[in-house]
């Protein structure tokens, strides 16, 4: 099973290229079935990632570029009065796909951003006192600029609970720059395959909740989390919903590591997707950074002594 | 300060307030108000009410003023409680600028002390028990000074925790270090007398007669007496003024020289009857014992005066206990008796005309002693004499007014017309204060309570000595025999100022219980505790050593010594033998602990294979593959299977013991 995994991760560094560990933890939130959520500066591949993990699962994607005056009825869908109907007629709106591309969602006015935040957590939508249920599996992937941009309403602490990950791309090194330039024409989004089902897709969901993890390692997690309870150095503590993230999170880590148990690796390793943007404050400065995760990390034994 | 550590503050207030109000009887009011303020205004906070507090400038110079206030108030009343007062100002006030840690551990040092004055004016067991409860407090607000956040149940078990561990090494304490006589002494003249006064005016022992207090406890070993023979005598008046008997001063000059003399009284002793018994006394803060006829004590302390009444030589400020044999049918009678017949015949020249006239005329018809004794016991017998409680007022001439106008009395009204009449008829006559009666708890030991104080009198017989003469007897018999509840039955009197006196309470059989078992409860503190002193102690020596030598006693307490570290050691031998719960991980944090030897150190953060990855470097092959062979062992122990198996710990313990020969 791994096999296809390796094969998704090839085929998306087809078009991001060198940026393997980012890759691999957008597959894992989407692998938990988790929301993602992707924070960089302008041009730095953000949609092209979103583009790449819909084409090599074979989901149907649909893309919003998120304004000031972007309104929920945009997002959501309206009732439109149909004249030979005589009645109204529900118009979907781009909402209603498997894979929603919510561009630079810290663009949009606080009420769009709640109505996709609600649509995310219910996983249904509803109009005019009407309940539509969103396609099977839903995953929003928003990106997101730093708040320190002009026109941004950054996202309240509440909201980005919501999102199971938050990943930054940074800069591609010299080599991966060098070859995407060299090799222009063929990275494009037409070049990749669907490499994994909607049946293999459920199946690796199944066997990431069977990916056993010790009492040591949810004591770990449990060190990590009770520390930033008790830690006045952390303005936001992690939330029970934060340690379930973790727990899932580092068993997707590890089974794309081709492991049937949970290391601490693991969960150092998903820790700044997971807990970064829940532990810093909405309007903390620190966009590309991990400060609050590497001190959390430093701080907290990895073995219970 | 930190706010963290309101809780601390308010339970040092709380235990400050409940300190200073039960030294009620020491503190003075305005003190006690002090006190209530600066609890309240250091308790304020916790409550989320924020006032301006006053700066240190204003407290010093509050403090100042306190102290003049403080030296005008207590001059009279003696250094101790004084000084006292002063710690107990100077605490409040330093509760009101509680700012640093240093300030706080000062409040609690002092509060632990004021325990210990605390214990001073009181000993029961009850009020030992309340300080402990203080104690608790005191120790569950340092602990949420330390650790602010753990709630209060477990504060207060961890405190009780550390003193229940502290009990045993408390008790070897006591029973070894040298019960030294106190380097000071209460200065007693300026407090509270209790008990029998040095006077006796009818109508006093009423009022003494409404305390259910205990006066003291006698634990007889072989015969016990039976009711009417418990007189327990304390106090001889043998000089009245018409009114009121006092102790003569001639009397007191008297037992002063015997007493510089080192004379001892020592009447002829009848030992065809015993009593032996020991009493516990309160502390009445004078020097009279009580004891049955006629007494012989050694214990130290006291001396036999002639009026054959046991004093001690200080003044009693703190429970005291004492051994007595008395020899019921010893003749009351000295050495010469010069000196007692002409003193108890004194009659004041005026006053008290009928009784006078009376008496006269009676004598003239009476002319034998016997006779006229005689005649007089018949009088209180035909004549509607009662028992009272409630005797009426008689300011002028008392005697002539209760022998032939009101005609109800107390016992005292009784004793002194009594040895009036005897005096007048030139028959040598006193009285005498004490108790009578007691109540006996189990065949083990009697309680003497206030109201089982008693009067009555002694007349001089040439020849035999001091006889016992008890006119309230006459009157009311049931007082001798039952007691005084059963004698004021018919007026319903007894103890009628204190509704809540558990002693009123004696016929509810509950009730009744509850008193008793208390008051075994604190027979044994009075017993055991409060009565254990240097001898009690030598004895204890004496029986774990034998003959007391120097060098026993310091084998003796280094063995002491030796066993207070072995309890030291047995509550913290955790400290040393920390429990195993997980082997693998104690075995690798063993390898860490090798590895640290070699300066290779493992960060907090870094996982066993990432260490592992960044030290193999440093490492020889030989040791790099069992370090390797042992993080794998590890990892897989503790991430990949969920209970180890006894195969695989074994072959951990086996891999780090070769890691350690490899280093």
């Amino acid at each position: 099973m791994d096999q296809s995994l390796d094969l998704a991760i090839r085929e998306i560094s087809k078009v991001v290229l060198g940026k393997q560990t980012q890759v691999k933890l957008a597959l894992t939130c989407l692998l938990c079935r988790g929301h993602l959520l992707i924070e960089d500066l302008p041009g730095m591949g953000k949609t092209s990632l979103a583009h790449a993990i819909a084409s090599t699962l074979g989901l149907q994607l649909s893309r919003v570029q998120f304004t000031s005056d972007l309104l929920p009825a945009d997002i959501l869908g309206v009732n439109i009065f149909d004249s030979e109907a005589k009645r109204f007629v529900f118009h979907q709106g781009p909402v209603f796909s498997q894979i929603l591309l919510a561009d630079e969602i810290n663009r949009a006015s606080p009420k769009t951003q709640s109505a996709l935040l609600e649509a995310m957590e219910e996983k249904q939508v509803s109009i005019d006192g009407e309940t539509y249920s969103l396609p099977d599996p839903f995953f929003v992937i928003a990106t997101q600029n730093p708040t320190h941009q002009s026109g941004t309403y950054p996202l309240p602490e509440s909201q980005l609970d919501r999102f199971f990950m938050r990943i930054q791309l940074g800069f591609p090194d010299w080599q991966s720059e060098k070859t995407m330039l060299m090799e222009l024409e063929e990275h494009t989004l037409d070049s990749i395959n669907n490499v994994i089902s909607s049946e293999a897709q459920t199946r690796l969901h199944q066997e990431v909740l069977k990916v056993s993890a010790s009492s040591a390692i949810v004591e770990y997690i449990l060190r990590l989390v009770t520390y930033t309870r008790e830690s006045e150095d952390f303005p936001n503590p992690l939330s029970p919903r934060a340690s379930k993230s973790l727990l899932l999170a580092a068993k997707a880590w590890a089974l794309l590591a081709g492991r049937s148990y949970v290391l601490p690796e693991d969960v150092q390793a998903i820790l700044p997707s997971v807990a970064e943007h829940r532990l810093r404050s909405a309007y903390s400065d620190s966009a590309t950074s991990h400060v609050f995760s590497d001190l959390l990390l430093s701080r907290v034994d990895t073995l219970a002594a | 300060m930190k706010a963290t550590n309101a809780k601390a503050q308010l339970l040092i207030g709380i235990s400050f307030l409940l300190l200073a109000f039960s030294m009620l009887t020491t503190v003075m009011t305005w003190v006690l108000v002090l006190v209530v303020i600066s609890v309240a205004l250091q308790a304020l906070p916790f409550f989320k009410v924020d006032i301006h507090h006053p700066s240190v400038r204003t407290i010093n110079l509050f403090a100042i003023l306190c102290a003049l206030a403080l030296a005008y108030t207590t001059w009279q009343a003696g250094l101790m409680i004084a000084m006292v007062n002063l710690l107990v100002m100077a605490c409040a006030l330093k509760i009101l600028q509680m700012h640093t840690t240093r300030d706080y551990f000062i409040v609690v040092c002092v509060q632990f002390f004021l325990i210990g004055c605390g214990l001073i004016f009181e000993q029961s067991i009850f009020y030992a028990g309340f300080l402990a409860f203080v104690a608790t407090l005191q120790l569950s607000s340092v602990a949420f000074h330390i650790s602010p956040s753990r709630p209060l149940q477990k504060q207060i078990w961890l405190s009780i925790k550390i003193s229940l561990q502290a009990m045993p090494i408390c008790v070897l304490l006591f029973l070894v270090l040298p019960q030294l006589s106190p380097l000071w002494k209460m200065p007693s003249s300026q407090s509270k007398q209790t008990g029998l006064t040095e006077e006796i005016t009818p109508g006093d022992i009423a009022n003494l007669s409404q305390s259910g207090d205990l006066a003291f406890r006698a634990q007889f070993s072989g015969n016990i007496p039976a009711p009417h023979q418990r007189y327990w005598r304390g106090l001889v008046f043998e000089d009245f003024d018409g009114k009121t008997w006092r102790i003569s001063e001639a009397r007191k000059k008297m037992k002063r020289i015997n007493y510089r003399l080192g004379r001892k009284t020592s009447p002829a002793y009848d030992y065809s009857k015993e009593f032996k018994y020991d009493v516990i006394i309160e502390p009445t803060n004078q020097q009279f014992l009580f004891a049955l006829d006629a007494p012989l004590t050694t214990t130290r302390r006291t001396w036999l005066s002639p009026d054959f009444q046991i004093q001690s030589t200080i003044p009693l400020v703190t429970k005291f206990k004492y051994s007595v044999q008395s020899y019921p049918n010893t003749p009351l009678k000295g050495a010469s008796d010069y000196f007692d017949v002409n003193m108890n015949l004194q009659v004041p020249e005026t006053g008290n005309p009928k009784t006078k006239a009376w008496v006269r005329e009676l004598r003239q018809q009476h002319r034998s002693n016997e006779a006229f004794i005689l005649a007089v016991e018949t009088f209180f017998f035909t004549e509607p004499f009662s028992y009272t409680l409630r005797p009426d007022l008689m300011p002028f001439d008392p005697v002539d007014t209760f022998l032939f106008d009101k005609q109800a009395g107390f016992c005292a009204h009784f004793s002194s017309a009594y040895a009036y009449i005897m005096r007048l008829a030139g028959i040598p006559a006193r009285v005498v204060g004490g108790y009578q009666g007691g109540e006996m708890r189990k065949e083990q030991y009697m309680s003497i309570y206030q109201y089982d104080a008693h009067a009555w009198v002694e007349i001089w017989q040439p020849g035999i000595g001091w006889i016992r003469k008890d006119p309230t007897g006459f009157v009311a018999p049931d007082r001798i025999s039952y007691g005084l509840e059963r004698a004021l039955a018919y007026e319903e009197s007894f103890l009628e100022d204190s509704p809540f006196s558990l002693m009123k309470w004696r016929n509810t059989a509950v009730l009744n219980e509850i008193r008793l078992v208390l008051a075994d409860i604190d027979f044994f503190w009075s017993k055991w505790v409060l009565g254990f002193d240097q001898e009690r102690q030598l004895n204890l020596f004496r029986l774990l050593v034998g003959e007391i030598k120097p060098i026993r006693i310091a084998l003796l307490l280094l063995a002491i010594l030796f066993v207070i570290s072995l309890f030291l050691l047995l509550f913290n031998y955790r400290v040393w033998f920390p429990k195993i719960n997980n082997y693998p991980l104690h075995f690798y944090l063993k390898s860490l602990k090798y590895l640290a030897k070699q300066n290779i150190v493992r960060a907090r953060q870094e996982t066993p294979m990432a260490f592992y990855t960044r030290i193999a470097q440093q490492l020889s092959v030989q040791q790099r593959e069992l370090f390797l062979t042992l993080t794998e062992q590890f990892n897989q122990v503790t991430y990949q299977v969920q209970t180890p198996s006894r195969e695989r710990i074994k072959a951990m313990r086996q891999t780090l013991k070769a890691f350690k020969k490899s280093l």
